[in-house]
């Protein structure tokens, strides 16, 4: 019936107009020939307007007659271009920046009713040139921390870089660059995120409403897209900080046509280790980096190719005791090609890989563990610019996802540790998706799709097969090429826009969606040795439904956008884990889950204000979330740790003048909940704790706040742009809990001897942090 | 190859320590990581539970169940001792009674020794009526060949000491689980949990184990030349070895960011009592501690 429906709404879309009419299309980009995603062209005098998409398309079809195009962008120049339309047309048209907003009273009147007009509710988009005026920590632009300052996004805990969306799992996020997954996003034990701000140029976080060409993951999609380079002369741009150095170099290699960008990062807390008194310190390494490639080839008017690479990695050596690296490597090779002006199409080769290591060097205990994910995907997408009031979006994707679990080799001929490998697993997702964005007369838009997705287990394979006491009773080995298990799922998403009148207007939206890939982890801190792990016939795939419903209210000539939703999800075969679940290295990892469902709801209430000297946010977000999992809690329903309901961010930044810029946020959460002790017993002389509830008590005075601040002074080095940021972190220095535990005080060593007792001990990481950073242009 | 336990926690105390070191390591070159105690306080009123430890061995002997109750875990008050229970163990062909020979510790007659291969029987009948039961089978230990020492070194934390050195093969199939008991002059060394050194052969299974720390013994703690060490090698269950990974977890490994989150640790007694009751064979070595100067480092 759903798909009758859908049909039925296609098919009256299709035979709606009668007059002459031709297509104008083409590329916005900004004066350095970077493709500007999101940009809004109304034509004036007239309901008709449309946007860029992400590679900075757009195409509308009118009827036969003279028009203004109005194009406006934030940060952009307002453009009004005239167009007489009497065949095909193609435009592209180049965006110049405002200048810094001091000088800039004269463009005040460009229109930024986005967040009414647009359909899709639940997302938001922020530009890395605002990501990187936050005030951070050690002076390290990260876009995770930036988004988690957004209503209904939670961080775990402080500094973590993972993130949850409404009331999510940090698993459930779809995190791509340039369109392909990125498995880990930490660095550093999750401190810092992989996405170095000088490589990105926009970020758009979906937190509901799912469009249809998104899927796999059950609760956000973070689609981080990478700069193109100068298609005009050779820049470059330095940045030297407390922790790490940047550098990047772009430029044309044919002008106009063909521009290359080059970014790279390193840290270099490790450099004073070879001075260090301890050998152990002074053989050891301890660093990140990661480099970020982009070349970009406009073959003509209809085609152009990227390829876009990212490899980073984390090197941590501790003398001859202990070794651990990890990484992710993207790469992806993108051809974009307008059809008859209409049709845009995107074909794209991706590649995506973590994979890490650890490993005693040398010795009797020497070994080296290795674990890998990899994934090959091919997917194909079209935009058809139907008519003005009728966009269509289809496309299909198919992935093959390679997982090795682990192995162990022996590296040292006089180890005495066997060599083993846990059994590979191959899977394939694929996926189809249909939508519409339809304007249903003045008031009323809808976006209407449908997505099918079918993930199948392909040999060579062992399955496991499990009794009712979750132990291995025995295996199943599948041939390569076998396809020994299928599952599909039927995703429909809907998003509605009601305009109320020019200033306001109300939306509504629900999307299924479903999951095959899940992280083994059931810490709230990131960490690096957390392996993914695919659905079959003893994990079902985890799917979810979400409703939500929005208020989008603009004042003050657009300046001030107001927005509040409320959204209800489910979660069906919600992944969980049991009580001293062992994750890494795991055989049998399949027996340590335990299935459930978990549901979330809240409000979140947002007001931005994004022009003028003064510009910023503040966010209020309530959000529950609930997991009820048999064998977990004795089977009642319980909170993760992450379940924080209060939320506030406050995101300031003022222009003083020219020269000075200052950034201010203040963050607030509710305490986490701490699972108490309810009785001790002494085995084998030591103190032992019970529980009864898991969560449960949250200990008054451990909410979490925290302010930071930064300045920015721009100047000029030998007449090159510069600018000097300093950042405080944390300004009054609250100890945030990071982990709140419970130590007998016998246990410690430390601690005076022959004291009886139990402490509560609350772990906290950064005090009052300042950095400095040295930014310059060239 | 697959009749072993699902919970197979491999390396996993060993990654859990090397974590351990990652955190002591990196932690003050990244990051300030600092502790406060808080000043919050906590009681618990809750019902006690039985807590049961005991064990029965291949060695001839009178073998022990302790029975106590659990109390405020915030108190750490004394223990409260089950005293004026009924306590036997029972092999499926005979039961042995166990006598309180003090406040809830119970002792079977001084000439029991449990057999490999056998599946024994916990009984207990406390003082008020309730009764508890726990099972566990005997499963076999393969000799091993000696022991020996280490130069007198410097530890991580800076104290000297000698190495215990393990010497014997691990026997095929997959699957063995071991736990390992230190004595000073037929006095336990290790008499805590928290020192306790056990393993699993998954990583090493049917390899010839050579220079295997399995202990170390601090420079004040013996005499060498004169005093005798003595390795006893327990053969214990996956399910044991899993209890005290558990045990571990909840209590000396905690504290770490990464930690999963708090849970109860179940044994192997019914009725929700706390604690285990195994049951090993047992092989030993010993040797007299040689005089070694301290090594340079």
């Amino acid at each position: 019936m759903k798909t009758l429906l859908f049909i039925a709404a296609f098919l009256s879309s299709c035979f709606a107009f009668s007059q002459e009419k031709f297509t104008l299309s083409g590329y916005v980009s900004d004066e350095n020939g970077e493709m500007l995603p999101g940009v809004y062209l109304v034509i004036l005098n007239s309901s008709f307007g449309t946007a860029t998409n992400v590679y900075g398309f757009y195409s509308i079809t009118l009827p036969k007659g003279n028009y203004s195009v109005r194009l406006s962008f934030i940060g952009y120049q307002t453009k009004t271009i005239e167009v007489d339309l009497r065949s095909p047309q193609k435009l592209n048209v180049s965006l110049n920046p405002s200048a810094r907003a001091i000088d800039a009273v004269t463009i005040t009147a460009e229109r930024k009713d986005e967040n009414i007009t647009e359909t899709t509710m639940s997302n938001v988009q922020i530009p890395a040139r605002i990501i990187r005026k936050i005030p951070n920590l050690l002076g390290e632009v990260d876009i995770i921390k930036s988004i988690q300052l957004l209503p209904g996004v939670q961080s775990s805990v402080e500094g973590s870089s993972g993130f949850y969306v409404r009331g999510g799992n940090a698993d459930q996020n779809l995190i791509l660059l340039d369109g392909a997954t990125v498995y880990n996003p930490s660095h550093l034990f999750g401190f810092f995120s992989v996405f170095n701000g000088d490589a990105v140029k926009n970020i758009e976080l979906f937190k509901g409403g799912m469009p249809a060409e998104y899927g796999g993951r059950l609760s956000s999609v973070l689609d981080v897209r990478m700069n193109e380079g100068n298609t005009q002369k050779i820049r470059g741009s330095a940045g030297i900080g407390l922790i790490s150095s940047r550098m990047t170099i772009e430029g044309p290699i044919i002008k106009n046509k063909m521009s290359f960008i080059l970014t790279g990062r390193r840290t270099y807390a490790d450099l004073m280790l070879p001075f260090a008194k301890d050998t152990v310190a002074r053989k050891s390494k301890l660093y990140f980096y990661d480099l970020n490639a982009k070349v970009n080839y406009q073959i003509n008017q209809n085609n152009r190719i990227f390829l876009s690479a990212y490899f980073g990695r984390d090197v941590n050596v501790f003398g001859d005791i202990f070794r651990m690296n990890y990484g992710n490597a993207t790469a992806s090779l993108r051809w974009n090609h307008v059809f008859r002006d209409k049709l845009f199409s995107n074909l794209t080769l991706i590649f995506s890989d973590f994979n890490y290591d650890l490993g005693i060097p040398n010795g009797l205990m020497a070994f080296k563990w290795l674990s890998h994910i990899v994934d090959y995907s091919l997917r194909n997408d079209y935009t058809y610019y139907l008519n003005p009031s009728n966009t269509l979006k289809f496309g299909l994707q198919t992935t093959y996802h390679t997982i090795r679990p682990g192995s162990i080799r022996s590296i040292d001929s006089t180890s005495f540790m066997t060599p083993l490998k846990y059994p590979d697993n191959h899977g394939i997702e694929s996926s189809v998706f249909i939508s519409n964005e339809q304007k249903a007369g003045s008031r009323l838009t809808l976006i209407y799709g449908l997505r099918l997705s079918v993930f199948q287990n392909i040999g060579k394979g062992t399955l496991y097969n499990y009794d009712s006491e979750f132990e291995v009773t025995d295996s199943t080995v599948y041939k390569s090429g076998d396809i020994f298990n299928t599952f599909s799922s039927l995703e429909p998403r809907l998003n509605i826009r009601y305009a109320i009148n020019e200033k306001s207007s109300v939306k509504a939206s629900y999307s299924r969606t479903s999951q095959y890939l899940q992280l083994a982890s059931n810490s709230t801190a990131t960490f690096p040795l957390d392996m993914w792990f695919m659905s079959n016939p003893n994990v079902k795939p985890q799917k979810a439904d979400q409703v939500a419903f929005g208020y989008f209210r603009n004042f003050r000539d657009n300046s001030i956008e107001v927005s509040g939703e409320i959204f209800y999800k489910k979660v069906y075969n919600a992944i969980d884990f049991k009580d001293h679940a062992v994750l890494a290295p795991q055989q049998y990892l399949e027996g340590e889950l335990r299935i459930g469902n978990a549901r979330s709801y809240g409000a979140e209430f947002l007001a931005r204000k994004q022009t003028g000297k003064l510009t910023g946010w503040i966010s209020y977000a309530y959000i529950r979330t609930f997991r009820k999992i048999s064998a977990i809690n004795q089977g009642r329903e319980f909170s993760p740790t992450y379940d924080k309901p209060h939320n506030v961010s406050i995101v300031v930044n003022y222009e003083i003048n020219k020269r000075f810029d200052t950034g201010l946020n203040w963050v607030y959460s509710t305490a986490i909940p701490v699972t108490v002790p309810t009785a001790g017993y002494y085995y084998n002389n030591i103190w032992v704790p019970q529980y009864s509830e898991r969560g449960g008590t949250r200990i008054p005075g451990t909410a979490y706040h925290r302010l930071d601040f930064s300045v920015n002074y721009y100047f000029r080095t030998f007449k090159l742009e510069s600018n000097l940021n300093l950042s405080i972190y944390n300004v009054y220095s609250r100890h945030n809990a990071f982990a709140i535990y419970f130590r007998d005080k016998n246990l410690d060593m430390d601690s005076k001897g022959g004291e009886t007792g139990v402490e509560v001990i609350k772990l906290y990481l950064f005090p009052i942090v300042p950095s400095i950073t040295y930014n310059i242009k060239f | 190859m697959l009749k072993s336990s699902v919970s197979n926690p491999v390396k996993s105390q060993a990654i859990i320590r090397l974590i351990c070191w990652i955190t002591i390591i990196a932690a003050p070159l990244v990051v300030i990581s600092c502790e406060d105690i808080m000043d919050v306080s906590f009681t618990n009123d809750s019902g006690r539970d039985l807590v049961v430890e005991g064990s029965i061995t291949t060695d001839v002997q009178a073998h022990r169940v302790t029975l106590s109750f659990t109390g405020d875990y915030f108190q750490k008050s004394l223990r409260e001792m089950a005293t004026g229970a009924e306590v036997s163990i029972s092999d499926g062909d005979s039961t042995f009674q166990l006598h309180e020979l003090s406040d809830g510790e119970y002792y079977t007659e001084a000439d029991v020794q449990g057999e490999t291969g056998k599946t024994y029987t916990l009984n207990v009948k406390l003082a008020d009526g309730k009764m508890f039961t726990a099972s566990e089978k005997m499963l076999p230990c393969t000799d091993f060949d000696s022991i020996s020492q280490s130069l007198n070194h410097q530890f991580y934390d800076g104290d000297y000491g000698y190495d215990v050195l393990f010497y014997g093969k691990e026997p095929e199939p997959l699957g063995h689980s071991y736990m390992y008991l230190l004595y000073i002059n037929s006095i336990l060394y290790t008499d805590s949990l928290s020192e306790l050194s056990f393993a699993n052969d998954d990583f090493v299974n049917g390899k010839y184990i050579r220079d295997y720390i399995v202990y170390r013994i601090r420079e004040g703690d013996i005499h060498p030349g004169y005093d005798w060490v003595t390795l006893e090698m327990h053969s214990i269950s996956p399910a044991y070895y899993d209890y005290l990974s558990a045990m571990l977890l909840e209590t000396v490994w905690k504290g770490s960011p990464w930690d999963g989150p708090p849970a109860s640790v179940n044994g192997n007694i019914n009725n929700g009592a706390k604690g285990y009751f195994r049951a090993s064979e047992v092989k030993r070595k010993s040797r007299r501690f040689a005089i070694l100067p301290r090594a340079n480092k």
